[in-house]
């Protein structure tokens, strides 16, 4: 994965509810720390997206909202220049992690057997 | 009042999906390989210590193996939930067969000796060799039908399957046949059900009906190719309509098939049910019964993760990851902590069973159809209606 530099985007923090992007609950820091972690894992997907989450004791930590959900995956892009930026996701239809994230998450006891389930069927 | 059902199976280990199919239990794990067990020998092993105690070890072989015996008028039904523990090694022991299929699938189904994978990466179908007594002895390689990403997938009569492909909307494909995948809705879809002639699917955009022609009888001395060209056709016609379900002038959240009526949500939480055969219109003076206060609460105002099926002992509710039986009796939590569920609606003998993947075991509900034979619970079928709507297309 090339990496230059890791952009913190305004439009996924501007607290609005009813905002059309999803919105971190994390703090920015807490934001970096989940992509240094899926980057350090490898936690990517053959279209070269990295995946990451907050877990406290094998629970799923949330760290975002959408207009309709409570959010607690994240997912992180970078553009032609190597500058990341990432946003909190619900894991449904292209925003599911792929087996091998999601395994990892749950072989290093992230979450649990039945939450690695329910992602890889697009409900959390 | 609370519900249980009559005997609970526990199947020790990690499992993604399990399925039971015309005698053999199927069970996906999260190594990725699918293995198949001859179920009848693995339940009357399991129940033999019972033998000569006061567990009828009979009654619940046939709640296990066949619903429509144990269903037979003069058998009462308990009121006591008996626990059956299979561990590893009775497990192996009635194993017949295993492929790796080196993938964590959304969703498994099986119909007319297909089985069918859909996962991240598209949907494959596999063959596989029986013997007559339901045995497993062999899975054949897999042909891929959809190089998309797929949630679900219901398969139709003559080899026709619905997928449910996320952002790729609801799609038929007819593997062998000429052509790609055909979308019937290009909204979001998630879930969809086919049942004879019925199609129904849950979208972004609500809940779509689609209904077929209906296949044409293979008459004995008929000319083969002008059957096979006849049926070709209306694979390559495809639905005879598409229609947005609505319940009044609203759109219907969530759909799905339960004999030979049409379930949906509205955006209230609110159940409707319509005959198979009626128009994709529920007309709502007609409203068929509302969800628990409870439920509807909690499905409005937590956004929990919503669906349904029903099954011949009632609508089971998925909330979250909460899975809950509704019955004219009442709503019941069955179970909590669900990774994921799966009813045999279509099966003559498995009607009466809901299988559920948890954290380090598979449990097999099993209910009494005793009720049923009597008088049909309104939230769910009866057996008899089973056997008629899905003349030619039930599984054993």
């Amino acid at each position: 994965m090339n990496f230059n530099s890791y952009q913190v985007k305004a439009d996924h923090r501007n607290t609005s509810k009813l905002a059309e992007k999803s919105q971190w609950t994390v703090t920015e820091f807490g934001e970096l720390q989940m992509f240094v972690e899926a980057m350090q894992n490898q936690w990517n997907c053959s279209k070269g997206f990295l995946w990451s989450l907050l877990s406290e004791g094998g629970t799923l930590q949330q760290v975002g909202y959408d207009k309709a959900n409570a959010l607690y995956l994240s997912k992180f892009r970078s553009d032609h220049q190597h500058q990341w930026h990432g946003y909190p996701i619900h894991p449904r239809h292209d925003d599911i992690p792929p087996k091998t994230v999601t395994n990892d998450w749950r072989n290093k006891s992230l979450i649990s057997n039945v939450t690695a389930n329910r992602i890889t069927q697009g409900k959390l | 009042m609370t519900i249980c059902p009559e005997i609970k199976v526990q199947i020790q280990g990690e499992y993604l999906d399990s399925y039971v199919y015309s005698g053999a239990l199927f069970l996906m794990d999260f190594n990725g390989e699918l293995s198949s067990y001859q179920w009848k020998s693995l339940v009357e092993e399991s129940l033999s210590p019972y033998t000569g105690t006061d567990i009828d070890a009979k009654y619940f072989a046939n709640l296990l193996l066949d619903c429509r015996i144990s269903a037979a008028p003069g058998i009462e039904e308990t009121s006591v939930c008996r626990d059956l523990e299979i561990d590893l090694n009775t497990l192996r022991k009635h194993e017949t067969a295993r492929i790796a299929v080196d993938d964590w699938p959304a969703d498994i189904s099986i119909f007319s000796n297909r089985l069918y994978i859909a996962s991240q990466r598209g949907v494959y179908q596999h063959g596989f060799v029986r013997m007559s007594t339901g045995v497993v002895t062999q899975f054949e390689e897999s042909i891929q039908i959809l190089q998309e990403a797929a949630l679900r997938t219901a398969p139709g009569d003559m080899n026709r399957v619905a997928i449910a492909a996320g952002r790729s909307g609801l799609l038929t494909v007819s593997p062998y046949a000429k052509g790609g995948p055909a979308q019937i809705s290009d909204a979001a879809c998630s879930d969809c059900d086919w049942q004879g002639l019925t199609l129904v699917a849950s979208t972004d955009a609500g809940a779509i009906e689609a209904d077929f022609a209906e296949m044409p009888k293979r008459v004995v001395g008929e000319d083969t190719g002008a059957y096979w060209r006849a049926v070709n056709l209306i694979k390559e016609k495809g639905p005879k309509s598409v229609e947005k379900i609505l319940i009044g002038d609203s759109k219907a959240l969530f759909s799905w098939i339960g004999g030979d009526r049409v379930f949906a949500i509205n955006e209230n939480f609110q159940l409707f049910a319509k005959s198979r055969n009626e128009t994709a219109h529920f007309n709502s003076h007609v409203k068929f019964a509302k969800l628990d206060e409870r439920i509807l609460l909690s499905a409005k105002e937590t956004n929990k993760h919503f669906s349904a099926r029903t099954t011949a002992f009632g609508t089971l509710i998925e909330l979250g990851d909460s899975l809950n039986l509704l019955t004219e009796r009442g709503l019941s939590e069955i179970a909590a902590n669900v990774g994921r569920w799966r009813t045999f609606p279509r099966s003559k003998c498995y009607a009466n069973q809901v299988h559920v993947a948890g954290e380090d075991r598979i449990t097999v509900q099993a209910f009494s159809m005793t009720n049923n034979l009597k008088a049909p619970d309104r939230f769910g079928f009866s057996l008899d209606e089973l056997a008629k709507t899905n003349s030619g297309e039930t599984e054993g």
